[in-house]
């Protein structure tokens, strides 16, 4: 169909095709297709092609989109700079050596939390970061108060970053003693008292809080 | 026309006025606007990238963009030009972005269930093979278009847009719109005779065909079923179709 142009110019037949001719050219056409086999072969098949690809329907998918608040648009993870995500994985990893997630133990419960860890160190779990000395604590923290038990479970110190950092004080008030917790004060002493002891008492207690 | 519905028509505001309620910080004015055109945009957009996913990503965030900075709009095309220049810009930011110009992905994918039995005007089985067929045939068809080409017809095809408009959206002359869908209608049809279907008369002749009734050429190779891309074969189809 090539040698159309030789009759008819591709752009009016364009323009003649989708009813964009004027009156004077449309006319023309016509008087020339009652003649030219060809061109009028030419126009029925791209009629056809026309026809057959009106067929082609989206798929009817559920849309619904709604302007709910003009929030700031999420940054892109695809177009933050390289440097810019070396220095947050390394603000993450300078996180997780100063804010230890932690387990509390209460009468009844386990709460997960994360803050300045000034009691103990975290235990070596397997896998995991050698337990730092106390004297690389930040020596103006004090011990939280209250009955409570701290460990650093293997597989949440990662995890510890979602969780909101609580308030001074969060967990000074003193739950009711029970049993266990007695038994757990008396450990929590124990760990005070000898540094050897304190990673095996340590140990135990995460036991105890898993079993839980 | 009822009187209720010329009243609901009457009611109904245009483009223009809802941009401008939206502008003076009306939200609602501006949802009003996503309902009346997302579907297209989506249409648009599906048709371009050949994804569902990619297509809802690009609705969304066309409409997102186009809130952003409705202030910036003043009128100086029409709205419905607007949201198509934002949505085409990206589309083509998509498809350069992925390097996966012009890969409309295999029908299979977007394959519909087949009909329920509780539908209200329920569609054979043999039907909706044949619809199924068609968008397949179809899909391989586009896949072969230029991005240009593709935009272009989609723009004109299944939105209705003048050559100028085409042209204004495109920046291009409208020379070169023209020529453009020419040339990709020819490409059209070349894949579309190679994929069995030699003229739209015989798929039409199915399309219309009532229900029930077999279309032309059915189990006996007919031209739109024979050497169809993808792993369904047509006399499978068939095959369940007389089981029934």
């Amino acid at each position: 169909m090539s040698q159309n142009s030789h009759c008819i110019e591709k752009e009016t037949l364009v323009d003649y095709l989708y009813g964009e001719s004027d009156a004077d050219a449309r006319r023309r056409i016509e008087a020339h297709l009652e003649s030219c086999e060809r061109c009028s072969r030419e126009i029925r098949s791209l009629t056809d092609v026309r026809r057959t690809i009106g067929a082609w329907e989206p798929p009817d998918t559920g849309l619904g989109f709604r302007v709910v608040a003009d929030a700031p648009a999420p940054a892109r993870m695809g177009w933050r700079p390289g440097w810019a995500l070396a220095a947050a994985a390394a603000l993450v990893l300078a996180s997780a050596l100063v804010f230890r997630p932690e387990i509390e133990v209460r009468s009844g419960e386990t709460v997960l939390h994360i803050g300045w860890s000034g009691v103990t160190p975290a235990p070596a779990a397997p896998g995991g970061p050698p337990a730092e000395p106390d004297e690389a604590r930040p020596s103006a923290v004090e011990p939280p108060p209250g009955p409570t038990l701290r460990g650093t479970p293997a597989g949440l110190r990662t995890g510890g970053a979602i969780i909101p950092i609580p308030g001074p004080g969060a967990d000074a008030e003193p739950d009711p003693m029970t049993g266990d917790d007695g038994l757990l004060q008396q450990l929590r002493e124990l760990i005070r008292d000898d540094a050897a002891a304190r990673q095996e008492l340590r140990e135990y207690v995460r036991r105890v809080s898993e079993s839980r | 026309m009822s009187a209720t519905r010329a009243a609901a028509v009457g009611m109904q505001r245009t483009d223009e006025e809802l941009v401008a309620l939206a502008t003076s910080g009306d939200p609602e004015s501006f949802n009003q606007l996503i309902v009346r055109w997302e579907r297209s945009i989506f249409a648009l957009a599906f048709r371009v990238l050949g994804r569902e996913e990619d297509a809802r990503d690009v609705c969304q965030e066309t409409f997102l963009r186009a809130f952003r900075s409705i202030k910036g709009f003043k009128g100086q095309s029409k709205f419905s030009s607007w949201l198509y220049r934002i949505a085409l810009n990206l589309c083509r930011d998509w498809m350069r972005r992925e390097r996966r110009s012009a890969t409309l992905a295999p029908l299979d994918e977007e394959a519909e269930p087949a009909p329920s039995p509780g539908a209200v005007r329920p569609e054979t089985a043999e039907d909706h093979a044949v619809r199924q067929d068609m968008k397949r045939v179809i899909t391989h068809a586009m896949s072969a278009l230029s991005d240009d080409q593709r935009i272009t017809i989609v723009l004109k095809e299944y939105h209705g847009l003048t050559f100028r408009e085409i042209a204004d959206l495109q920046g291009c002359p409208l020379s070169t719109v023209k020529t453009r869908l020419y040339q990709g209608l020819g490409v059209l049809r070349r894949h579309l005779q190679r994929d069995g279907v030699h003229g739209a008369a015989d798929l039409v002749g199915r399309r219309a065909a009532p229900h029930g009734e077999p279309p032309r050429g059915a189990g006996s190779g007919g031209g739109f079923r024979r050497g169809l891309p993808g792993p369904r074969r047509v006399s499978d189809v068939n095959g369940e179709s007389r089981e029934r």
